[in-house]
Order: C-alpha cells, then sequence, then structure tokens
C-alpha cells in the first residue's frame, strides 16, 4: 500500500514539475505573452506609451527579415539589397500596425500552453497554446526559432491559418503584375493610413 | 400553402446558382506551368468572385461596421452574449442532424445534451450552461457532411454575396442544409416571418463577429481578396481535413525555396 501511495506521489510530482519547467520556446513565449498582457492590453498607461511598448516587444520578438525574406518568395532573389531593405521596412509597419490591431481585440482571456511539436527546420518547434473562447477555445500556433540561444518567433497560425503563408500568397499574387517598389509604396502608404477596428471593449 | 416557409430559401437557392452560372470564367492559359498554377489555384471564377468579394466588404464598411458600432454602444457586453449563446443554439439542432448523418455518435449526443441544457437551463438558449458542465460545442455543417461521405474535392473556390467565402461542394451542403434543419421543420408553418427572425438574429451575431476581422484585411491587405481567399482556405482545410493535414500546408521550410511554388500551398485531394 506504502508503494503504491509512494508511486503515486511519484507521478503525482513528475505531472506537477514538467508543467512547470517549461522547454525554453515555450518559456519564451509564456513570457512574451505575459509581458504584453500585463504591459500593453490591460495596463492603464496612455496609448502612447503602450503603442511604443508593444513596437518594442514585437521588434524584438519577430525575426521579420526570415520572415520578409519569406513571403517575396523568389521575388526576394531578383532583388537589390535596397529594394530588400525598404521592402522589409514598409513590410514591418504594416505587420505590426495589424497586429497591433489584432492584439486590441484582447478582453482578459486566459492563454494556456499545451504542448510543443516539432517543425520543419533547422532549430524551430511549434509552441502549442489556445485561448479562452467559450464554447471553443482558439488554438495559436508559435513557431520559433533558437539561434546562437536567443529565440525569435517566425511564424503564427491561428485556427490554421499561416500568417506568413498567407502575406506570401498575398505579394506573390501582386507581384505577378507589379513591381517590388510597387508593392513596397502600397504598403508603405497603407501602413500610414492605417486606422483601428473598432475593438471589443 | 404548407411548404410557404421554404419560399424564401429556394430564392436563396436561385440566387446562388445564378451567381454561379452567370460569373464570368477566367479563360483558362494554355501554356503547360501556367495551366498548373491555374489549377492548383483553383478560382475559375475570379472575376466573379472578385465582385462578390467588393460587394461583400462594401457591406461590412456601411452596413455591418456602423450598425455594430451602435450595437456594442447600446448594448452592454452580458446581454450580446446572451444573444450570441441564443443563435449558437437555435444552431444546434442542425448540428445534432449533421453528426448523425456523419455517423459521429458522440457528437451528436453531446449536441444534443448541449441543446436540451441550454434550452431549459439556460432558460431557451441565452445562458451557456452547457459549456459550464463541460459539455463539448463541435460544429458540423453539411458540406462537411458530403466531405465526410466521399466529396473530398472542394471544387472551385466561391464568394456569396453577404455570406462570404466558400466553395463549390460547401456551397452545395449549405443549399441542402436548408432543407434538413430540424428547427425549421418544428416551426409552425404558418408563421413565415420566425424564420426571418431566425436569420436575422444570426446574421448580426455573425455580423458581430467578422466585422473586425475583415475591417482589419481591407485596412492591412494590399489585396484583400487574395488574402481572405487563403485565409479562409486554410482555415476550411483544418477543420475538414484536421491537424495533420493543415500541418502539411503551413510546415514549409524556410530555407530551400526553390520547391516552393507561388500558388497556394494547399492540395486536394
Amino acid at each position: 500500500m506504502k508503494k503504491i501511495l509512494l508511486v503515486l506521489c511519484g507521478l503525482v510530482w513528475m505531472i506537477t514539475s514538467a508543467h512547470a519547467a517549461e522547454t525554453p520556446s515555450t518559456a519564451f513565449v509564456h513570457q512574451l505573452a505575459d509581458e504584453i498582457i500585463t504591459n500593453v492590453l490591460t495596463s492603464k498607461d496612455t496609448q502612447a506609451q503602450k503603442t511604443e511598448r508593444f513596437e518594442k516587444y514585437f521588434l524584438k520578438a519577430l525575426d521579420t527579415q526570415t520572415i520578409g525574406k519569406f513571403v517575396l518568395g523568389r521575388f526576394w532573389r531578383t532583388a537589390s539589397p535596397e529594394e530588400r531593405n525598404a521592402f522589409i521596412n514598409a513590410f514591418t509597419d504594416m505587420a505590426l500596425k495589424s497586429w497591433a490591431d489584432k492584439f486590441n481585440l484582447y478582453t482578459g482571456q486566459q492563454i494556456t500552453f499545451l504542448s510543443e511539436q516539432p517543425a520543419e527546420g533547422k532549430n524551430q518547434v511549434y509552441v502549442v497554446s489556445q485561448i479562452q473562447n467559450d464554447p471553443n477555445p482558439v488554438q495559436v500556433l508559435w513557431r520559433v526559432q533558437e539561434k546562437n540561444g536567443t529565440y525569435q518567433i517566425v511564424d503564427i497560425i491561428i485556427e490554421g491559418v499561416s500568417m506568413v503563408l498567407s502575406y506570401r500568397n498575398e505579394y506573390t499574387s501582386f507581384l505577378q503584375n507589379h513591381t517590388l517598389t510597387e508593392l513596397t509604396d502600397k504598403l508603405q502608404k497603407q501602413a500610414d493610413s492605417f486606422v483601428v477596428s473598432s475593438g471589443k471593449k | 400553402m404548407q411548404f410557404k416557409s421554404f419560399d424564401i430559401r429556394k430564392s436563396l437557392l436561385f440566387l446562388l446558382m445564378a451567381c454561379v452560372l452567370t460569373g464570368c470564367m477566367t479563360p483558362k492559359p494554355t501554356d503547360p506551368e501556367a495551366l498548373k498554377a491555374y489549377e492548383e489555384l483553383n478560382d475559375p471564377l475570379e472575376p466573379y468572385n472578385r465582385a462578390a468579394t467588393d460587394f461583400n466588404f462594401f457591406l461590412n464598411t456601411y452596413l455591418f461596421r456602423p450598425f455594430d458600432k451602435i450595437y456594442r454602444f447600446i448594448l452592454p457586453e452580458p446581454v450580446r452574449t446572451g444573444i450570441s449563446n441564443f443563435a449558437d443554439n437555435l444552431k444546434q439542432p442542425y448540428i445534432f442532424v449533421n453528426a448523425l448523418l456523419q455517423g459521429d455518435f458522440d457528437d451528436s449526443a453531446q449536441t444534443f445534451g448541449r441543446f436540451f441544457t441550454n434550452t431549459t437551463l439556460g432558460i431557451g438558449g441565452l445562458f451557456d450552461v452547457a459549456t459550464y458542465f463541460e459539455i463539448k460545442a463541435p460544429k458540423k455543417d453539411f458540406g462537411q457532411t458530403l466531405y465526410k461521405w466521399g466529396v473530398t474535392n472542394d471544387g472551385p473556390y466561391l464568394v456569396l454575396p453577404v455570406i462570404g467565402p466558400s466553395n463549390a461542394r460547401d456551397t452545395i451542403g449549405m443549399g441542402i442544409g436548408f432543407f434538413i434543419d430540424p428547427l425549421d421543420w418544428a416551426l409552425p408553418k404558418a408563421k413565415d416571418h420566425l424564420l426571418w427572425y431566425r436569420y436575422g438574429i444570426q446574421l448580426v451575431d455573425s455580423a458581430d463577429k467578422a466585422t473586425d476581422l475583415l475591417w482589419n484585411i481591407e485596412q492591412t491587405s494590399i489585396d484583400p481578396y487574395v488574402t481572405l481567399r487563403t485565409y479562409y482556405r486554410q482555415n476550411r482545410n483544418k477543420f475538414l481535413r484536421g491537424e495533420e493535414a493543415a500541418k502539411e500546408s503551413y510546415n514549409f521550410s524556410f530555407d530551400d525555396d526553390d520547391d516552393f511554388e507561388d500558388v497556394e500551398e494547399y492540395e486536394l485531394e
């Protein structure tokens, strides 16, 4: 009887400690989400301060270089370094505004980290999470890349919809009939005239 | 007339068919490479689909969004949640039938339990007591039933006015779905207007849920048509084919760029 109890205790301990000790990739996303929720989404500071903070988190956490290169597909190879830079800048600006707007819909839902799955490519994993939403939670996958001990996000997949794949489809379709400079200009113009959605508050 | 209430649905169906048939087609390319891309893109009705998408974005900007602002302003969140729960509850009989048709007895039992619990304890569906009791809320539709019955080919992409993105199979599924919804059979046939109230409530609720996303797409996408199409397809692909199939579409390699075609990475079975 004692033995059984001991084994049971051991099992419970293993389960709880495995839950507490997250892998580095999950810990990275978990901390990022917590910080954004506390310092931006539920913060009582001015909108300007919150926008600035979100920008800082976003630029640090997202590998915009890798993403920017991927979303241009074959058009990246033929682009000059200047064109690439200009595109990355406009793209980052646009993505930043779009994601700030999406995060703004947050009204205090709980985010739970469930597991980690292998991803194609070197040092990449999917951190699987779900955001509370009754009756069905929303599944969010964070594709995380580790490079020399630092972790960065390369894709976010919400209910099967991949951010980078969608951008890629959008841009390569546009580039069939337009130049990269036209794409960059259009992105920048759109980022500059961005109007936020109404929000759920 | 006994089936008077079905006339609404019949006219909707005719409208759908008219849209499909009159929609001008993109001419098929002759070049083999272009033809392959064309077929994988699976959007021969693009000119019509673009017009329908423009119309839907127009509706969102000038009707749904202003309406939703007022809706959110005058009704506090708990009331809106109640309306949303009510609209969800009205869908349960339809989900129940589809679960049965798919042979998914667990989901049909959960759905039945959900409908029964929320209709009684949840006062006509205003409160979602079922979720509190951890009763699942499966999602089912007749397009999915057709998929489970073997219609695995989605057919071309199709945008429906007001309703939004779909494909040929799911549109047919929706058309048939109008006729197999037990709730419509249960509604007194003489009271045609009940059907309109029902779709009205569901429209208000759907608009409330979709309007922000549509606005975000219109503001940030350089081609909202393509963005909405790829969002819809990736999401529907996960819903129909499951986690693993969805993973195939987004689990690409960032490194070997060469074997990545410039078409949507999603394959028909």
